[in-house]
Protein backbone atom coordinates (compact mmCIF):
# COMPACT_ATOMS: atom_id res chain seq x y z
CA UNK A 1 0.00 0.00 0.00
CA UNK A 2 1.29 3.14 -0.69
CA UNK A 3 1.81 5.50 2.10
CA UNK A 4 0.31 9.18 1.29
CA UNK A 5 2.99 11.08 3.83
CA UNK A 6 5.54 10.09 1.66
CA UNK A 7 4.48 10.67 -1.95
CA UNK A 8 7.00 12.56 -3.73
CA UNK A 9 6.50 15.52 -6.34
CA UNK A 10 8.31 16.09 -9.35
CA UNK A 11 9.05 19.77 -9.76
CA UNK A 12 7.12 20.41 -12.07
CA UNK A 13 3.97 19.25 -10.71
CA UNK A 14 4.98 21.57 -8.04
CA UNK A 15 5.14 24.34 -10.48
CA UNK A 16 1.92 23.46 -11.73
CA UNK A 17 0.77 23.52 -8.52
CA UNK A 18 2.44 27.12 -7.95
CA UNK A 19 0.26 28.58 -11.28
CA UNK A 20 -3.19 27.21 -10.33
CA UNK A 21 -2.82 29.13 -6.76
CA UNK A 22 -1.53 31.72 -8.50
CA UNK A 23 -4.43 32.08 -11.40
CA UNK A 24 -6.84 31.25 -8.72
CA UNK A 25 -6.02 34.30 -6.92
CA UNK A 26 -5.44 36.39 -9.93
CA UNK A 27 -9.19 35.23 -10.66
CA UNK A 28 -10.31 36.21 -7.30
CA UNK A 29 -8.71 39.35 -7.52
CA UNK A 30 -10.58 40.57 -10.67
CA UNK A 31 -14.29 39.07 -9.54
CA UNK A 32 -13.34 41.26 -6.46
CA UNK A 33 -12.60 44.09 -8.69
CA UNK A 34 -15.83 43.51 -11.00
CA UNK A 35 -18.51 43.65 -8.07
CA UNK A 36 -16.66 46.55 -7.18
CA UNK A 37 -17.25 47.90 -10.39
CA UNK A 38 -20.53 46.58 -11.18
CA UNK A 39 -22.00 48.40 -7.89
CA UNK A 40 -20.58 51.13 -8.45
CA UNK A 41 -22.17 51.60 -12.04
CA UNK A 42 -25.40 50.22 -10.86
CA UNK A 43 -25.33 52.48 -8.36
CA UNK A 44 -25.14 55.51 -10.38
CA UNK A 45 -27.33 54.12 -13.27
CA UNK A 46 -30.02 53.88 -10.29
CA UNK A 47 -29.83 57.30 -10.02
CA UNK A 48 -29.92 58.01 -13.37
CA UNK A 49 -32.76 56.81 -14.27
CA UNK A 50 -34.16 58.21 -11.17
CA UNK A 51 -33.33 61.41 -12.36
CA UNK A 52 -34.85 60.78 -15.71
CA UNK A 53 -38.22 59.60 -14.57
CA UNK A 54 -38.70 62.61 -12.49
CA UNK A 55 -37.34 65.08 -15.04
CA UNK A 56 -40.00 63.52 -17.55
CA UNK A 57 -42.74 63.78 -15.10
CA UNK A 58 -41.85 67.80 -14.23
CA UNK A 59 -41.47 68.31 -17.51
CA UNK A 60 -44.94 66.76 -18.45
CA UNK A 61 -46.49 68.32 -15.63
CA UNK A 62 -45.91 71.77 -16.66
CA UNK A 63 -47.58 71.08 -20.28
CA UNK A 64 -50.53 68.57 -19.14
CA UNK A 65 -52.93 71.75 -18.68
CA UNK A 66 -52.22 72.63 -22.99
CA UNK A 67 -52.70 68.28 -23.76
CA UNK A 68 -55.55 67.60 -26.47
CA UNK A 69 -57.65 65.67 -23.45
CA UNK A 70 -57.20 68.55 -20.85
CA UNK A 71 -56.92 71.53 -22.63
CA UNK A 72 -60.01 74.19 -22.07
CA UNK A 73 -61.13 75.64 -25.55
CA UNK A 74 -64.66 76.51 -25.36
CA UNK A 75 -64.27 80.20 -24.22
CA UNK A 76 -61.32 81.73 -25.55
CA UNK A 77 -57.84 80.84 -25.09
CA UNK A 78 -56.16 79.68 -21.82
CA UNK A 79 -52.47 78.55 -21.36
CA UNK A 80 -53.45 76.92 -17.84
CA UNK A 81 -57.09 76.10 -17.99
CA UNK A 82 -58.49 72.68 -18.09
CA UNK A 83 -61.51 71.38 -18.89
CA UNK A 84 -63.11 69.44 -16.23
CA UNK A 85 -66.15 68.40 -17.85
CA UNK A 86 -63.84 66.62 -20.45
CA UNK A 87 -61.91 64.74 -17.39
CA UNK A 88 -64.48 63.64 -15.65
CA UNK A 89 -65.77 61.56 -19.50
CA UNK A 90 -62.51 60.45 -19.31
CA UNK A 91 -61.99 59.34 -16.16
CA UNK A 92 -64.35 55.98 -17.57
CA UNK A 93 -62.71 55.62 -20.73
CA UNK A 94 -61.14 51.88 -20.62
CA UNK A 95 -58.80 53.11 -24.24
CA UNK A 96 -56.98 56.10 -22.15
CA UNK A 97 -55.81 53.29 -19.67
CA UNK A 98 -51.73 53.09 -20.09
CA UNK A 99 -52.22 56.47 -22.18
CA UNK A 100 -49.92 58.30 -20.11
CA UNK A 101 -46.49 55.88 -19.76
CA UNK A 102 -44.54 56.26 -17.33
CA UNK A 103 -47.07 58.05 -14.77
CA UNK A 104 -47.99 56.65 -12.06
CA UNK A 105 -49.70 59.17 -10.83
CA UNK A 106 -52.17 61.53 -12.47
CA UNK A 107 -54.94 63.62 -10.44
CA UNK A 108 -56.39 67.16 -10.90
CA UNK A 109 -57.65 68.75 -7.36
CA UNK A 110 -59.97 71.47 -6.90
CA UNK A 111 -57.98 74.09 -4.41
CA UNK A 112 -60.83 76.39 -3.84
CA UNK A 113 -63.61 75.84 -2.64
CA UNK A 114 -63.69 72.39 -1.66
CA UNK A 115 -66.57 69.98 -1.24
CA UNK A 116 -66.96 67.51 1.29
CA UNK A 117 -66.76 64.32 -1.13
CA UNK A 118 -63.13 64.17 -2.40
CA UNK A 119 -63.40 61.62 -5.31
CA UNK A 120 -65.38 62.77 -8.27
CA UNK A 121 -67.67 60.41 -10.03
CA UNK A 122 -70.33 61.08 -12.77
CA UNK A 123 -73.19 60.67 -9.97
CA UNK A 124 -71.44 63.53 -7.19
CA UNK A 125 -69.75 65.77 -10.10
CA UNK A 126 -69.36 69.03 -9.98
CA UNK A 127 -69.58 69.02 -6.20
CA UNK A 128 -66.39 67.09 -5.36
CA UNK A 129 -62.68 67.61 -5.41
CA UNK A 130 -60.69 65.16 -7.12
CA UNK A 131 -60.45 63.22 -10.52
CA UNK A 132 -57.85 60.70 -10.75
CA UNK A 133 -57.24 59.00 -13.73
CA UNK A 134 -54.58 57.18 -13.07
CA UNK A 135 -52.95 55.92 -9.52
CA UNK A 136 -50.38 53.41 -8.81
CA UNK A 137 -49.13 52.31 -5.45
CA UNK A 138 -46.36 53.96 -5.11
CA UNK A 139 -45.52 57.29 -6.48
CA UNK A 140 -43.12 60.28 -6.01
CA UNK A 141 -45.69 63.72 -7.17
CA UNK A 142 -45.15 67.17 -8.53
CA UNK A 143 -47.86 69.22 -9.02
CA UNK A 144 -48.78 72.67 -11.04
CA UNK A 145 -51.74 75.28 -10.36
CA UNK A 146 -54.57 76.07 -12.87
CA UNK A 147 -57.82 77.20 -13.36
CA UNK A 148 -60.34 74.02 -14.10
CA UNK A 149 -63.06 74.99 -16.13
CA UNK A 150 -66.97 73.65 -16.90
CA UNK A 151 -69.88 74.68 -17.69
CA UNK A 152 -72.23 75.53 -14.95
CA UNK A 153 -75.68 74.93 -15.85
CA UNK A 154 -76.71 77.13 -13.10
CA UNK A 155 -75.23 79.79 -13.69
CA UNK A 156 -75.40 79.18 -17.67
CA UNK A 157 -71.73 80.07 -18.71
CA UNK A 158 -68.64 79.12 -17.66
CA UNK A 159 -67.18 78.76 -14.41
CA UNK A 160 -63.38 78.26 -13.52
CA UNK A 161 -62.41 77.57 -10.09
CA UNK A 162 -58.44 77.13 -8.81
CA UNK A 163 -57.11 73.97 -9.32
CA UNK A 164 -53.90 71.87 -9.78
CA UNK A 165 -52.81 68.99 -11.64
CA UNK A 166 -50.84 66.71 -9.57
CA UNK A 167 -48.42 64.16 -11.32
CA UNK A 168 -46.29 61.09 -9.47
CA UNK A 169 -43.56 58.83 -11.13
CA UNK A 170 -42.89 55.60 -9.22
CA UNK A 171 -39.08 55.58 -7.77
CA UNK A 172 -36.96 53.34 -9.04
CA UNK A 173 -36.71 50.34 -6.03
CA UNK B 1 16.15 13.32 -21.73
CA UNK B 2 16.76 16.46 -21.01
CA UNK B 3 14.46 17.00 -17.40
CA UNK B 4 15.04 20.57 -16.77
CA UNK B 5 14.10 21.43 -20.31
CA UNK B 6 11.17 19.54 -20.58
CA UNK B 7 10.11 21.50 -17.19
CA UNK B 8 10.78 24.70 -18.70
CA UNK B 9 8.75 24.09 -21.85
CA UNK B 10 5.72 22.53 -19.93
CA UNK B 11 6.01 25.71 -17.59
CA UNK B 12 6.65 28.06 -20.47
CA UNK B 13 3.20 26.70 -22.00
CA UNK B 14 0.89 26.38 -19.39
CA UNK B 15 1.99 30.18 -18.28
CA UNK B 16 1.76 31.56 -21.99
CA UNK B 17 -2.20 29.43 -22.39
CA UNK B 18 -3.65 30.84 -19.07
CA UNK B 19 -2.24 34.13 -19.96
CA UNK B 20 -3.39 34.06 -23.44
CA UNK B 21 -7.22 32.98 -21.81
CA UNK B 22 -6.76 35.64 -18.93
CA UNK B 23 -5.39 38.56 -21.92
CA UNK B 24 -8.42 37.35 -24.00
CA UNK B 25 -11.12 37.36 -21.66
CA UNK B 26 -10.00 40.93 -20.29
CA UNK B 27 -9.68 41.97 -23.77
CA UNK B 28 -13.53 40.42 -24.77
CA UNK B 29 -14.79 41.89 -21.15
CA UNK B 30 -13.11 45.14 -21.75
CA UNK B 31 -15.20 45.35 -25.38
CA UNK B 32 -18.50 44.02 -24.05
CA UNK B 33 -18.12 46.68 -21.18
CA UNK B 34 -17.91 49.29 -23.48
CA UNK B 35 -20.35 48.29 -26.43
CA UNK B 36 -23.10 48.33 -23.37
CA UNK B 37 -21.85 51.44 -21.95
CA UNK B 38 -22.21 53.30 -25.32
CA UNK B 39 -25.89 51.21 -25.38
CA UNK B 40 -26.66 52.90 -21.91
CA UNK B 41 -25.56 56.21 -22.84
CA UNK B 42 -27.51 56.25 -25.99
CA UNK B 43 -30.48 54.84 -24.11
CA UNK B 44 -30.13 57.84 -21.57
CA UNK B 45 -29.83 60.40 -24.80
CA UNK B 46 -33.36 58.78 -26.26
CA UNK B 47 -34.85 59.10 -22.90
CA UNK B 48 -33.22 62.82 -22.63
CA UNK B 49 -34.92 63.81 -26.28
CA UNK B 50 -38.29 62.20 -25.12
CA UNK B 51 -38.13 64.56 -22.26
CA UNK B 52 -36.54 67.56 -24.06
CA UNK B 53 -39.35 67.50 -26.27
CA UNK B 54 -42.18 67.90 -23.84
CA UNK B 55 -41.69 71.53 -23.26
CA UNK B 56 -41.55 72.18 -26.82
CA UNK B 57 -44.88 71.12 -27.56
CA UNK B 58 -47.61 73.99 -28.04
CA UNK B 59 -49.70 75.19 -25.67
CA UNK B 60 -51.96 78.55 -27.24
CA UNK B 61 -48.84 78.92 -29.84
CA UNK B 62 -49.22 78.67 -33.58
CA UNK B 63 -46.16 76.88 -33.98
CA UNK B 64 -42.60 76.48 -32.11
CA UNK B 65 -39.34 76.02 -33.09
CA UNK B 66 -36.49 74.66 -30.83
CA UNK B 67 -32.55 73.59 -31.72
CA UNK B 68 -31.40 70.63 -29.99
CA UNK B 69 -27.62 69.94 -29.66
CA UNK B 70 -26.04 66.80 -29.07
CA UNK B 71 -22.72 65.77 -27.53
CA UNK B 72 -21.92 63.72 -30.61
CA UNK B 73 -22.86 63.27 -34.04
CA UNK B 74 -26.15 61.16 -33.46
CA UNK B 75 -28.80 59.01 -35.44
CA UNK B 76 -32.28 59.34 -34.19
CA UNK B 77 -34.14 56.25 -34.88
CA UNK B 78 -37.66 56.89 -35.31
CA UNK B 79 -40.15 53.80 -35.30
CA UNK B 80 -44.18 54.84 -35.93
CA UNK B 81 -46.14 51.62 -34.56
CA UNK B 82 -50.04 51.48 -35.13
CA UNK B 83 -50.72 48.59 -32.57
CA UNK B 84 -53.30 49.12 -30.05
CA UNK B 85 -55.53 52.12 -29.50
CA UNK B 86 -53.06 54.94 -30.14
CA UNK B 87 -50.55 53.46 -31.52
CA UNK B 88 -46.78 54.05 -30.34
CA UNK B 89 -43.98 56.25 -30.84
CA UNK B 90 -40.23 54.83 -30.31
CA UNK B 91 -37.07 56.76 -30.73
CA UNK B 92 -34.06 55.39 -30.27
CA UNK B 93 -30.14 56.77 -30.67
CA UNK B 94 -26.90 55.78 -32.02
CA UNK B 95 -23.63 57.87 -31.32
CA UNK B 96 -20.58 57.69 -33.16
CA UNK B 97 -18.45 57.44 -30.88
CA UNK B 98 -14.88 58.60 -29.84
CA UNK B 99 -13.45 55.48 -28.75
CA UNK B 100 -14.88 52.77 -31.58
CA UNK B 101 -14.68 53.91 -35.50
CA UNK B 102 -17.96 54.54 -36.64
CA UNK B 103 -21.91 54.10 -35.16
CA UNK B 104 -22.71 52.46 -32.14
CA UNK B 105 -25.41 49.87 -31.88
CA UNK B 106 -28.69 51.26 -32.06
CA UNK B 107 -30.19 51.84 -28.26
CA UNK B 108 -32.70 50.57 -26.06
CA UNK B 109 -36.18 52.95 -27.46
CA UNK B 110 -37.97 55.07 -24.99
CA UNK B 111 -41.82 54.49 -26.05
CA UNK B 112 -44.90 57.19 -25.93
CA UNK B 113 -48.52 56.71 -27.04
CA UNK B 114 -49.16 60.38 -27.16
CA UNK B 115 -46.06 62.03 -29.34
CA UNK B 116 -46.62 62.02 -32.77
CA UNK B 117 -42.71 62.22 -34.63
CA UNK B 118 -42.86 63.05 -38.32
CA UNK B 119 -38.96 62.36 -39.33
CA UNK B 120 -36.65 59.90 -41.35
CA UNK B 121 -36.65 56.83 -40.08
CA UNK B 122 -33.05 57.66 -39.67
CA UNK B 123 -32.38 61.31 -38.79
CA UNK B 124 -28.86 62.19 -38.73
CA UNK B 125 -27.83 65.42 -36.95
CA UNK B 126 -26.00 67.84 -38.81
CA UNK B 127 -22.86 69.34 -36.88
CA UNK B 128 -24.67 68.09 -33.68
CA UNK B 129 -28.10 69.57 -34.25
CA UNK B 130 -31.01 68.83 -34.73
CA UNK B 131 -33.98 71.16 -35.92
CA UNK B 132 -37.79 70.58 -34.31
CA UNK B 133 -41.11 72.41 -35.19
CA UNK B 134 -43.84 71.79 -33.48
CA UNK B 135 -47.44 72.90 -33.97
CA UNK B 136 -50.57 72.34 -33.25
CA UNK B 137 -52.65 70.38 -35.73
CA UNK B 138 -56.43 71.53 -34.76
CA UNK B 139 -59.01 69.68 -36.51
CA UNK B 140 -61.29 71.43 -35.73
CA UNK B 141 -60.31 71.00 -31.81
CA UNK B 142 -56.59 69.83 -30.59
CA UNK B 143 -55.58 66.71 -31.34
CA UNK B 144 -51.94 66.47 -31.23
CA UNK B 145 -48.65 68.17 -31.61
CA UNK B 146 -46.81 67.32 -35.27
CA UNK B 147 -43.48 67.36 -34.48
CA UNK B 148 -41.12 67.60 -36.70
CA UNK B 149 -37.41 66.17 -36.54
CA UNK B 150 -34.38 67.04 -39.19
CA UNK B 151 -31.24 67.73 -39.45
CA UNK B 152 -30.76 70.37 -41.66
CA UNK B 153 -29.76 71.18 -45.37
CA UNK B 154 -33.08 71.66 -47.17
CA UNK B 155 -33.53 73.85 -49.90
CA UNK B 156 -37.03 75.56 -50.27
CA UNK B 157 -37.76 76.84 -53.36
CA UNK B 158 -39.57 79.26 -54.30
CA UNK B 159 -42.56 78.14 -51.41
CA UNK B 160 -45.75 79.45 -50.87
CA UNK B 161 -45.90 83.17 -48.59
CA UNK B 162 -47.53 81.70 -45.74
CA UNK B 163 -44.67 78.97 -45.40
CA UNK B 164 -42.12 81.95 -46.02
CA UNK B 165 -43.99 84.05 -43.40
CA UNK B 166 -43.70 81.40 -40.89
CA UNK B 167 -39.86 80.46 -41.37
CA UNK B 168 -39.27 83.72 -41.28
CA UNK B 169 -40.88 84.45 -37.69
CA UNK B 170 -39.59 80.94 -36.84
CA UNK B 171 -36.09 81.84 -37.71
CA UNK B 172 -36.31 85.41 -36.19
CA UNK B 173 -36.04 86.66 -39.71
CA UNK B 174 -33.28 84.72 -40.74
CA UNK B 175 -31.19 85.21 -37.80
CA UNK B 176 -31.46 81.87 -36.30
CA UNK B 177 -30.73 79.04 -38.41
CA UNK B 178 -33.70 76.34 -38.85
CA UNK B 179 -31.91 74.26 -40.67
CA UNK B 180 -34.06 75.44 -44.27
CA UNK B 181 -32.72 77.19 -46.62
CA UNK B 182 -34.97 79.58 -49.16
CA UNK B 183 -34.11 80.20 -52.65
CA UNK B 184 -36.01 81.35 -55.97
CA UNK B 185 -34.30 78.74 -58.16
CA UNK B 186 -33.17 75.46 -57.97
CA UNK B 187 -29.88 76.13 -59.25
CA UNK B 188 -29.35 78.35 -56.51
CA UNK B 189 -29.51 75.75 -54.00
CA UNK B 190 -25.99 74.57 -52.22
CA UNK B 191 -24.91 71.06 -52.98
CA UNK B 192 -26.10 67.98 -51.20
CA UNK B 193 -28.98 70.05 -50.17
CA UNK B 194 -32.78 68.28 -50.31
CA UNK B 195 -34.31 70.32 -52.56
CA UNK B 196 -38.08 71.03 -52.30
CA UNK B 197 -40.51 72.51 -55.04
CA UNK B 198 -43.57 73.92 -54.87
CA UNK B 199 -45.78 73.09 -57.65
CA UNK B 200 -43.46 72.79 -59.90
CA UNK B 201 -40.96 69.70 -60.93
CA UNK B 202 -37.38 69.04 -60.70
CA UNK B 203 -36.53 68.71 -57.00
CA UNK B 204 -36.29 65.20 -54.25
CA UNK B 205 -39.21 66.51 -52.81
CA UNK B 206 -42.21 68.00 -55.11
CA UNK B 207 -44.96 69.55 -53.53
CA UNK B 208 -48.25 70.17 -55.60
CA UNK B 209 -50.23 72.87 -52.96
CA UNK B 210 -53.53 72.41 -55.38
CA UNK B 211 -54.09 68.79 -54.81
CA UNK B 212 -52.24 68.91 -51.37
CA UNK B 213 -50.06 66.29 -52.35
CA UNK B 214 -46.01 65.73 -51.17
CA UNK B 215 -43.91 63.45 -54.08
CA UNK B 216 -40.63 62.10 -52.73
CA UNK B 217 -38.85 59.53 -54.14
CA UNK B 218 -42.02 58.19 -55.93
CA UNK B 219 -44.39 58.04 -53.09
CA UNK B 220 -47.09 60.14 -52.97
CA UNK B 221 -48.18 61.38 -49.03
CA UNK B 222 -51.36 63.37 -48.72
CA UNK B 223 -51.87 66.10 -46.67
CA UNK B 224 -54.31 68.86 -45.06
CA UNK B 225 -52.89 72.22 -43.25
CA UNK B 226 -49.61 73.42 -43.33
CA UNK B 227 -48.32 71.64 -40.24
CA UNK B 228 -49.22 68.24 -42.08
CA UNK B 229 -47.61 69.77 -45.41
CA UNK B 230 -43.90 70.22 -43.59
CA UNK B 231 -44.98 66.81 -42.36
CA UNK B 232 -45.21 65.39 -45.15
CA UNK B 233 -42.42 67.47 -46.42
CA UNK B 234 -39.69 66.45 -43.74
CA UNK B 235 -40.49 62.68 -43.44
CA UNK B 236 -40.52 59.35 -45.06
CA UNK B 237 -43.53 57.72 -46.54
CA UNK B 238 -43.84 54.87 -44.22
CA UNK B 239 -43.53 57.69 -41.36
CA UNK B 240 -45.89 59.94 -42.65
CA UNK B 241 -48.71 57.52 -43.12
CA UNK B 242 -48.07 55.37 -39.73
CA UNK B 243 -48.17 58.95 -37.98
CA UNK B 244 -51.25 60.13 -40.10
CA UNK B 245 -52.99 56.90 -38.84
CA UNK B 246 -52.14 57.37 -35.44
CA UNK B 247 -53.31 61.03 -35.32
CA UNK B 248 -56.98 59.87 -36.96
CA UNK B 249 -57.17 57.49 -33.79
CA UNK B 250 -56.28 59.94 -31.22
CA UNK B 251 -59.01 62.07 -33.12
CA UNK B 252 -61.63 59.59 -32.92
CA UNK B 253 -61.00 58.78 -29.16
CA UNK B 254 -61.32 62.56 -28.08
CA UNK B 255 -64.45 63.05 -30.96
CA UNK B 256 -65.65 60.02 -28.43
CA UNK B 257 -64.80 62.57 -24.98
CA UNK B 258 -66.37 65.58 -27.11
CA UNK B 259 -69.57 63.86 -28.06
CA UNK B 260 -69.90 62.70 -24.24
CA UNK B 261 -69.16 66.25 -23.29
CA UNK B 262 -72.03 67.58 -25.60
CA UNK B 263 -74.64 65.27 -24.47
CA UNK B 264 -73.45 65.88 -20.88
CA UNK B 265 -73.52 69.95 -21.32
CA UNK B 266 -77.03 69.28 -22.86
CA UNK B 267 -78.71 67.76 -19.69
CA UNK B 268 -77.41 71.01 -17.78
CA UNK B 269 -79.65 73.02 -20.19
CA UNK B 270 -76.62 74.45 -23.03
CA UNK B 271 -78.11 72.97 -26.28
CA UNK B 272 -75.73 72.16 -28.95
CA UNK B 273 -76.85 69.85 -31.95
CA UNK B 274 -73.47 68.55 -32.52
CA UNK B 275 -74.07 64.87 -31.07
CA UNK B 276 -74.60 63.20 -34.65
CA UNK B 277 -71.49 65.78 -36.16
CA UNK B 278 -69.70 64.27 -33.91
CA UNK B 279 -70.46 60.70 -34.36
CA UNK B 280 -69.85 61.10 -38.21
CA UNK B 281 -66.51 62.48 -37.34
CA UNK B 282 -65.99 59.65 -35.10
CA UNK B 283 -66.47 57.06 -37.80
CA UNK B 284 -64.22 58.90 -40.46
CA UNK B 285 -61.45 58.90 -38.27
CA UNK B 286 -61.31 54.89 -39.32
CA UNK B 287 -58.99 55.32 -41.84
CA UNK B 288 -55.98 53.35 -44.06
CA UNK B 289 -53.43 55.85 -45.41
CA UNK B 290 -53.15 59.80 -45.62
CA UNK B 291 -55.62 60.04 -48.72
CA UNK B 292 -58.86 58.68 -46.74
CA UNK B 293 -57.07 61.52 -43.93
CA UNK B 294 -58.96 64.01 -45.96
CA UNK B 295 -62.21 62.78 -45.52
CA UNK B 296 -62.11 63.77 -42.22
CA UNK B 297 -61.16 67.70 -42.80
CA UNK B 298 -64.85 68.47 -44.48
CA UNK B 299 -67.13 67.09 -41.35
CA UNK B 300 -64.05 68.86 -39.19
CA UNK B 301 -64.89 71.79 -40.67
CA UNK B 302 -68.70 71.32 -40.19
CA UNK B 303 -68.38 71.10 -36.86
CA UNK B 304 -66.03 73.85 -36.23
CA UNK B 305 -68.45 75.71 -38.00
CA UNK B 306 -71.56 74.47 -35.89
CA UNK B 307 -69.19 74.93 -32.72
CA UNK B 308 -68.65 78.71 -33.61
CA UNK B 309 -72.17 79.21 -33.90
CA UNK B 310 -73.38 78.21 -30.10
CA UNK B 311 -72.42 81.43 -28.17
CA UNK B 312 -72.03 80.32 -23.95
CA UNK B 313 -72.54 76.54 -24.85
CA UNK B 314 -69.12 75.64 -27.20
CA UNK B 315 -67.95 71.92 -26.75
CA UNK B 316 -64.58 73.07 -27.77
Amino acid sequence: MMDLHHVKYSRGQFKIQQMVFVLIAIIILFGIVSVFFVSIKFSSLHSDVENQKKEAVLEQVRKMAGTPEFVWTSSGSCAACVDLDKLILLKNRTSYKGFWKDISLLKVSRVYPRYQTEECTLLNYPDCNSITLVKGDNYESYESFVSLCRYDGGIGQTRCEMGKIIMGFEPVK
Amino acid sequence: MNRNGLDFTFTWMFAIIAGAVILFSAIYITTKLIGSSEIQRDTFVASELSNILSPIETNLEDSKYSLIEFTSDTRVFNDCSNSGVFGKQEISTASRGSIKEGWSKQSISKSSFNRYIFSREVEETNNKKMHILASPLNMPFKIADVMIMHGGNYCFVSPPDDIKDNFLDLSSDGARDIGINISSNVNLCPQNYTRVCFNVNGCDINVNTQSQVVKKYGKESYYYGDSLQLAAIFSDWKVYECQIKRLARRAGELGVVYKSKALYVEGSGCSNNLVSDLDSFVLATNINNSREFRQIVQIAKDLEESNDGLASCKIF
